[in-house]
């Protein structure tokens, strides 16, 4: 596949993500989507990578990784929080800033 | 036909999936077939080491926290998510089980002496512990803070029940 096709795909994946992240009224598909959109970024720069033959956007690619990583586990951590305090993860019920 | 472009329409379909899919659950499920098409992808671009990393972060430790999440999050209690019986469940875990194996003995031409220049781990080592050391210890302190933010913020209070 040419590299257009990548970059192809990385945009739609990142378009879908963002969409999602706008429209779901659910709190876990939020950050579902949130992890859509940095894979998307993973897959630009492993294609750049390649046509470079550079390493370094692989290594991007790792600490990328790593912080989705701990991104997921804060952000689970919060939901549960979040549904523990209000019963809901729904996004339309959580608008106070303060409990 | 390069097996390049299934992968592709696999990856949009299921993240369309991921958001269009009425149940929670099946997004979830969705998220790890998008994260195992990726990793496929990566396979084409010559990056082995970062589509097995791909599986073992992604669709291992991400889709599973996300699982745990969903459960524990969950209002009605006994609903049937997939909409199939234990029995056949257990039995295309099976088959599936079986038709990777069959085909990683049938068809893997990579031999264990086989050189890979471009992307191998022991390149990709030297870069990482040479050029990006620092970046590498900052991102090892960052995990330690989300690990110990995680469990401050998901632990249950003593006085609360």
């Amino acid at each position: 596949m040419n590299p257009e096709g990548y970059f192809l795909l990385s945009a739609l994946m990142l378009i879908i993500g963002g969409y999602g992240v706008i429209v779901s009224r659910n709190a876990i598909r939020v950050l579902m989507c949130l992890e859509i959109m940095m894979n998307a970024a993973n897959i630009n720069l492993v294609t750049f990578s390649r046509l470079a033959g550079d390493l370094s956007g692989q290594l991007f690619v790792t600490f990328s990784l790593a912080i989705a990583a701990a991104e997921a586990a804060v952000g689970f951590a919060l939901i549960l929080l979040i549904y523990r305090l209000y019963g809901t993860v729904e996004i339309s019920v959580l608008s106070k800033l303060r409990y | 036909m390069d097996f390049a472009y299934v992968l592709w329409f696999v990856a949009v379909f299921s993240s369309i999936m991921v958001v269009h899919s009425k149940e929670v659950f099946h997004s979830a499920l969705y998220l790890a077939l998008t994260f195992v098409a990726v990793a496929g992808l990566f396979l084409m671009l010559d990056a082995e080491f970062l589509a097995v990393i791909q599986i073992l972060i992604y669709a291992g430790a991400v889709t599973v926290i996300a699982l745990f999440a969903i459960m524990l999050t969950r209002r009605e209690e006994g609903v049937d998510v997939l909409g199939l019986s234990l029995n056949s469940m257990k039995i295309i875990s099976v088959v599936v089980f079986g038709v990777v194996i069959i085909s990683i003995i049938v068809f893997s031409q990579v031999g264990l002496e086989e050189k890979l220049i471009y992307g191998s781990t022991y390149n990709i080592a030297t870069l990482l512990f040479e050029s990006y050391i620092l970046h590498f210890e900052l991102i090892a302190y960052l995990l330690l803070g989300a690990l110990i933010a995680a469990v401050y913020l998901a632990r249950r209070d003593e006085n609360e029940s």
